[in-house]
């Protein structure tokens, strides 16, 4: 059982303000992700929570018990750091074991539960190899074995996965889903990987220049980006200037557009008509098959055909504006530089954003 | 008084680090320097005599820059001042000359062997010149072996012998101090020449520059700040030596003249004007050495994957040439020394090239003379002592430096290696009185700290004091290696900071403070400056002093002194084993400026 609570954190470093009023709560169990480019705060954020840095203004709460003068190592939040941080001194079990060692735990029980913490992260028989003769994998499994192994509050996770290889990178974002489903810990999770915060996260806080800019599950962030930066950040977008026109049925409005007139979702209730904003299209909701009479169907030239594998890009042309169109691979293929096609945006996915 | 209180429980470690480095650094300066401009006289009446006052002459406090002048307008001092920043420069020239071919060798060749030479290369820095002097001696006076040699070949009258020392003493001293000096400076160069990204080299090559261009225009100019910090070092170390040309009996210097004046120390200024002038001159040309390193510590140098791509493999005549030259200056270098082990050995030796006779004599001397006993015991105590103190100093300050950076960490620092621009003369000078008269509320702790009475405290501080640079540095060195995280993890998992000093930080360094511990051990063993000023009693004196005394005596002295030389040296070569064998190739980080 435990809750993370942020009450209006502040932190600036000389003029710079890296924190700026953060107000969010984690609940217990939950996987929880600070996502955000690099000098968001996020990680900044984290190390608050583990007491290596002091907030300047506010208070952060560990199941409403304020966390402000407790030094680190009285916090039970559990970090496994960037860098993996092992003591190169020390065996893979020599670092699980340090923990409890410090908790005064008996030989027998440290070797128990070293035992167990190792065989959770599928690591049993590397117990007495050094730090540096593991894999980078390995050595993540053992920074995951050692914070989990003095069964934390709360477990920190700082780029855990950064310095990991792509195919090692999806390996192990299976192996924190599953811990996480095993042991019901609330954790909080710091990476600038929009795609790891996307495939693991109960929910997502979007950080940008010290604020929190979102909060929501994956699926509403990414289908409903509260803002620009949001859109950009959480995948590739096309981006369109209009000036808003009127409402339309189901909530909508159409907006002029150098593409013409398109009908969208507004991010927010609050739109004012004859105000500037920016169309949100996702490559993928740009569909080849064109409609008639339905709305947002656009005629475009195709400029140029990348193949990606699974999938394949095509850049649009329409007038000054292009466009990035992405679809599986079976649905573009017979498009070809050069030529005219017609393309549809469904209606819910013009999102309507405040410039 | 509240936030001073605050602020000393947060500081309270560089607070103490300071206070001892200004107590026992900066007070014997501050004290040196209005020394050399004052002086008391009695007060005389217009008749010449002196005015009574209760008794007792009256004194009067006279201030004056009389004894600076005194540098420039007699003609003896003025010689020694030319002679010192003659044997200085000298000695960085040929330091120079030597340490470039080696260093680019060693930097840029592959060749067999090339460990094994490289650590030849470092040898003569631990056979300190006062011991080689020593052998020096031998080798070099009129029916020495040198001229006994060129006697035998014909080339010299054996009535008329040339004698070396007599007519280019000076040059002898320069001899010595280069043979024990190139290596700091091939550290250095060697250094900065590792750092250079040989891509820049091969983006001139491909440019088509010659290669003498390319040294010109890219190589030279990029390691010039290491080559500056190498430079430096020898200067100091040349021009403020004191054991080499006392041995030589060559006391045509500075140094000398400032240790000729310690018995004076109390009541004349000269000795305190000739400090200053040394001081100035070191610290003028640290503070020169600083503006390029400062200037040029911009650049990033070293792109990743930059390695290797201009290592060459030299053979046939070069390969020969190198072993050559590297074997012949190991053999030179060495060569004192072992006419200082060989002295010691020899139980007849007159009018020959080699001693016709071997005998133990002088190692049963040693063992027989109280003298001899009582000042390897005392050097190996003091030694120890300073030792630990270094390292306690060394690690705190090193912790400071590293993991607390900030205007105090930064002025700790400087502090610290300050003793690298002052020279060991100048703190032994200021220690021979700067303390002596000291209270503290009614108690005279001064006397513990008057080398009249008892050196032991001030020996072991001066040691301390002279070796922490180093020390620091090789902590620093460490603990930079040392990520953060490291100490975070354990904390994190709710070690106290003396936990995670104890679990993490030190045995990490481990490796970094032996190294540094026996390098600092090493050099206290056979220092000279402090010892040979501070220790004024018989059975207060370290080794190097002893050694001096036995050179004085006639008869059987100077085999004594070379027994207890070996002794020492024997002492030094194994703990500089143990030392290389710790720290491996990171041992050259150790001598840069």
């Amino acid at each position: 059982m435990a809750t993370i609570r942020f009450a209006e954190v502040v932190k600036s470093y000389g003029a710079t303000r890296v924190v700026d009023h953060i107000t969010l709560t984690v609940a217990d169990g939950e996987l929880f992700f600070l996502l955000g480019p690099s000098g968001c705060g996020k990680t900044t954020l984290l190390r608050m929570v583990a007491g290596f840095i002091d907030p300047d203004e506010g208070e952060i709460y560990l199941d409403d018990r304020p966390l402000k003068g407790v030094p680190p190592r009285l916090r039970d939040t559990a970090l496994v750091f960037q860098n993996y941080a092992l003591w190169p001194h020390r065996s893979v079990a020599g670092n699980v074991a340090y923990g409890l060692e410090v908790r005064g735990w008996s030989r027998r029980q440290i070797a128990e539960a070293v035992d167990k913490a190792l065989r959770m992260v599928r690591l049993e028989g590397l117990a007495d190899r050094r730090p540096m003769q593991l894999s980078g994998g390995q050595q993540q499994r053992v920074a995951l074995a050692r914070a989990l192994v003095v069964q934390p509050k709360v477990l920190l996770l700082d780029e855990p996965l950064s310095n990991l290889d792509a195919r090692l990178r999806v390996e192990m974002r299976e192996e924190i889903r599953r811990i996480h489903r095993e042991t019901g810990l609330t954790m909080i999770y710091v990476t600038h990987d929009q795609k790891e915060a996307m495939s693991l996260a109960d929910r997502i806080a979007v950080m940008n220049q010290g604020r929190i800019v979102q909060v929501g599950k994956p699926r509403e962030i990414y289908a409903r980006p509260a803002n620009r930066f949001v859109a950009d950040f959480m995948g590739e977008s096309n981006f369109v200037p209009g000036v808003v026109r009127e409402a339309s049925a189901n909530g909508c409005y159409r907006v002029d557009t150098p593409l013409g007139s398109l009908v969208g979702t507004p991010a927010d209730n609050d739109l004012r008509l004859n105000t500037r904003v920016v169309c949100c299209i996702r490559p993928e909701a740009i569909i080849s098959d064109a409609r008639h009479g339905a709305p947002n169907v656009l005629t475009v030239r195709v400029d140029q055909v990348s193949f990606l594998g699974e999938t394949v890009a095509a850049k649009l042309r329409a007038g000054e504006q292009t466009l990035v169109a992405v679809s599986l691979f079976n649905g573009l293929h017979d498009w070809r530089p050069g030529s005219e096609v017609t393309v549809t945006v469904p209606e819910h996915q013009v999102i309507i954003l405040p410039e | 008084m509240n936030r001073l209180m605050i602020w000393l429980r947060s500081q309270w470690v560089p607070f103490i680090l300071l206070a001892f480095l200004g107590f026992f650094l900066l007070y014997p300066i501050a004290y040196v320097v209005p020394s050399a401009t004052h002086f008391q006289q009695t007060v005389l009446d217009p008749g010449g005599r002196p005015i009574l006052k209760d008794g007792q002459p009256v004194r009067e406090d006279v201030w004056t820059l009389y004894f600076f002048q005194l540098l420039a307008t007699n003609p003896f001092l003025w010689r020694c001042f030319i002679n010192s920043l003659f044997i200085a420069t000298l000695t960085t020239v040929l330091t120079t000359l030597l340490s470039l071919p080696l260093a680019y060798w060693f930097t840029r060749l592959r060749f067999p062997g090339q460990t094994v030479l490289a650590g030849l290369l470092l040898v003569p820095l631990i056979l300190p010149p006062f011991v080689g002097a020593l052998g020096m001696e031998r080798l070099l006076n009129p029916y020495g072996t040198i001229n006994l040699l060129l006697m035998d070949l014909g080339l010299m009258d054996p009535q008329r012998p040339f004698d070396w020392l007599a007519e280019a003493g000076l040059l002898g001293v320069v001899v010595l101090e280069v043979l024990h000096l190139y290596p700091i400076m091939y550290l250095n160069v060697a250094a900065a020449l590792a750092n250079i990204d040989p891509t820049l080299e091969d983006a001139a090559r491909n440019l088509g520059a010659s290669e003498w261009r390319i040294f010109r225009t890219v190589t030279f100019p990029l390691m010039l700040p290491g080559y500056f910090a190498g430079a430096t070092l020898v200067f100091v170390w040349a021009f403020t030596d004191l054991g080499t040309p006392l041995i030589f009996n060559f006391s045509q210097v500075l140094s000398v003249q400032i240790f000729n004046q310690i018995s004076e120390a109390q009541t004349n200024p000269l000795g305190y004007a000739l400090v200053v002038t040394t001081m100035l001159v070191t610290l003028t040309l640290f503070y020169l050495s600083r503006l390029f390193l400062g200037r040029q510590g911009q650049y990033v140098m070293m792109s990743r994957g930059g390695v290797g791509s201009r290592v060459q493999q030299p053979r046939g005549t070069s390969l020969i040439g190198i072993y050559l030259f590297v074997g012949l200056l190991g053999f030179v270098s060495a060569l004192p020394h072992l006419g200082v082990v060989l002295m010691s050995v020899t139980g007849r030796w007159s009018f020959t090239p080699l001693p016709t006779e071997f005998s133990s004599e002088a190692y049963r001397l040693v063992l027989s003379e109280r003298l001899a006993y009582t000042s390897i015991t005392n050097s190996l105590y003091y030694s120890l002592a300073s030792t630990t103190l270094d390292l306690v100093l060394g690690f705190a300050i090193a912790y400071w430096v590293v993991r607390r950076p900030g205007r105090l960490a930064a002025f700790l620092d400087g502090l610290t290696m300050l003793p690298l621009a002052l020279p060991g003369l100048v703190l032994a000078f200021g220690y021979l009185t700067c303390y002596s008269r000291m209270t503290l509320f009614g108690w005279e702790f001064g006397k513990w700290l008057d080398p009249a009475n008892n050196p032991t405290l001030l020996l072991i501080v001066a040691y301390a004091v002279r070796r922490l640079p180093y020390v620091a540095r090789a902590a620093m060195a460490g603990l930079m290696q040392i990520p953060p995280a490291l100490e975070e993890a354990a904390e994190n998992l709710g070690a106290s900071p003396w936990r995670t000093l104890r679990t993490v930080t030190l045995p990490l360094l481990s490796a970094s403070l032996i190294a540094g511990g026996i390098l600092a051990f090493a050099f206290a063993m056979l220092e000279v400056s402090d010892s040979l000023m501070l220790a004024q009693q018989e059975r207060y004196m370290p080794i190097t002093r002893a050694i001096f005394g036995f050179w004085l005596r006639p008869d059987d002295g100077p085999y004594i002194a070379s027994a207890m030389g070996t002794i020492g040296m024997g002492i030094l070569v194994i703990s500089l084993v143990l030392a290389s064998a710790v720290l491996g190739r990171r041992m050259g980080e150790l001598f840069r400026a």
